[in-house]
């Protein structure tokens, strides 16, 4: 008769072996951990670099974003806006060098009879095809008409229109003085084209 | 698809915790009047040494419940002096224990849950009041010996921890891991006939006691274990012959078991006459069990004599392992 019964508690290969592979558990576990403390702390301490270095980066963006408003806040003003509209002109030419002031200065003088003066002298209209402005005064109203038939049969203006026309009150008691705004187009050493 | 006819085949005829017997390398027998101490060899099943010494009577009390071990120093220069006589061996330990530290139970129910764990609940609960001690305390191992349609027949062992642990400690000084711990007449069993067509009786009387075990129909039936005290061979005759006589009526009665052959075995052992006054007694054929001499091996002339009186539970141990 065969028997199968067993009071012995026969200890699984667990228990048997829990003891003996305790102690290079705990070690290896103990290495492990001290690996990961220290790979935290060396995150922690980059992650605190990065971020105290990302603050100083925004602290300087924000600078030169308020540095930008004001720039731009004082560029919308008048006075600068027509200079900056001059400048960017006057840049356009330098950028072009077919534009020679003083060449149009010359032209414009050949232009003026003995008897008319350049007051002033003005650019409008857009870049490639640059409207000139004169502002001139004549002792009488037929150097005035000289001036303009000059003008008008200049190869180098064309379109001249008149804006204003006036008289002004000379240097000499009861002299008057003919005064003229008009405006024509520059034609020579303009390309037909923008760059 | 009927679940309920597939559900007997799916549970498992044995508890999964269960595995055959395996033999140990080593055994010893405490019994309260003498010591017994084997080598087996596990590839020839045969006793390789053998020795038994006199165990001073007062060190050792069995019983399930209350301390077993009055002097565990002199359990223990015992065991050494054993282990000295057999010389030095490797392998796991085997413990043959006295009948009086295990309750046996033969426990019968409709049905057993599938799993392992379910199984030994249930069974726990179910020995919970033959034992003296809380269940918790028990250490418990079951067998299924039985089962039918409608009807399981468990046989649970059940010892308490403490108490085991005692025995345990002693031996495993000794350098060993136990893996077998039994009662010494569990150890008997194999020696019976499983297939016998009639009902068997086991006697087995050792000092302070005897052990009844009934076995039918190729399982144990009734296991009955009755301390006793006698002084003289005269006064243990009388009450192994009245014990006897009333197993033979009960299992008439209760078990409906006709007893074809009973078998016995004594330690220390007494004279035939004793035997054959004992047959008188009870007016039946009384067969002895007596280690068989294809167990002895190597064995010389005295460890030969003392393994035919002694050694009936090691030659059980090796015809369980064969």
């Amino acid at each position: 008769m065969k028997v199968y019964l067993n009071l012995a508690v026969t200890p699984s290969r667990r228990e048997r072996y829990a003891l003996a592979w305790a102690l290079p558990a705990f070690v290896v576990a103990l290495l492990v951990f001290v690996y990961l403390a220290a790979a935290t702390l060396h995150d922690f301490r980059r992650s605190r670099e990065v971020r105290s270095s990302l603050a100083s980066v925004q602290a300087k963006d924000a600078n030169f974003r308020a540095r930008e408003m004001e720039l731009r806040l004082a560029l919308q003003r008048p006075k600068l806006r027509q200079m900056i509209h001059e400048t960017k002109f006057v840049n356009q030419l330098i950028d072009q060098r077919q534009f020679s002031l003083t060449e149009l200065t010359v032209k414009v003088s050949k232009l003026l009879p003995f008897n008319v003066k350049l007051n002033g002298l003005g650019l409008a209209g857009p870049d490639s095809q640059p409207e000139v402005q004169f502002a001139v005064m004549g002792k009488s109203e037929e150097a005035i008409e000289s001036f303009l038939n000059n003008l008008e049969d200049s190869n180098d203006f064309s379109n001249v229109t008149i804006k204003n026309q006036g008289f002004q009150a000379g240097p000499a008691a009861g002299a008057e003085q003919v005064v003229l705004v008009c405006t024509a187009r520059y034609l020579t050493g303009i390309p037909t084209s923008a760059p | 698809m009927r679940w309920a006819r597939l559900e007997p085949r799916a549970r498992p005829l044995r508890p999964s915790k269960m595995k055959e017997m395996d033999l140990p390398a080593g055994v010893y027998e405490v019994q309260s009047g003498f010591l017994m101490g084997a080598r087996l060899s596990k590839s020839r099943r045969q006793v390789s040494r053998l020795a038994v010494r006199e165990f001073e009577p007062g060190a050792l009390s069995a019983a399930s419940c209350l301390s077993n071990i009055a002097k565990p120093e002199a359990l223990s220069e015992t065991l050494h002096a054993l282990e000295a006589a057999l010389g030095s061996g490797k392998g796991p330990l085997g413990l043959l224990i006295p009948d009086p530290v295990v309750r046996v139970g033969i426990l019968e129910f409709e049905t057993l849950p599938g799993s392992a764990k379910d199984q030994e609940a249930l069974i726990q609960w179910k020995m919970k009041p033959l034992l003296p001690f809380p269940v918790e305390e028990a250490r418990l191992s079951y067998e299924i010996l039985h089962q039918e349609e409608g009807r399981v027949e468990v046989m649970a062992l059940a010892a308490r921890n403490s108490i085991l642990a005692e025995y345990e400690t002693s031996v495993e000084a000794l350098g060993g891991e136990i893996n077998l711990v039994l009662p010494a007449t569990l150890a008997l069993l194999p020696l019976l006939d499983e297939n016998a067509g009639q009902g068997e009786l086991l006697l087995h009387v050792w000092p302070g006691g005897l052990t009844a075990v009934v076995v039918g129909g190729g399982r144990i039936r009734m296991w009955r274990t009755q301390p006793a005290q006698w002084d003289l061979p005269e006064e243990c005759l009388k009450a192994v012959g009245q014990e006897t006589a009333r197993i033979l009526a009960g299992a008439q009665d209760h078990l409906r078991l006709e007893i074809g052959r009973i078998c016995l075995c004594v330690r220390p052992p007494v004279p035939e006459e004793w035997v054959g006054d004992l047959g008188k007694a009870i007016a039946r054929e009384v067969q002895v069990l007596l280690a068989d001499d294809a167990c002895a091996g190597s064995l010389s002339t005295e460890e030969r004599e003392l393994l035919r009186y002694f050694g009936a539970p090691l030659a059980g141990l090796l015809g369980n392992a064969a």
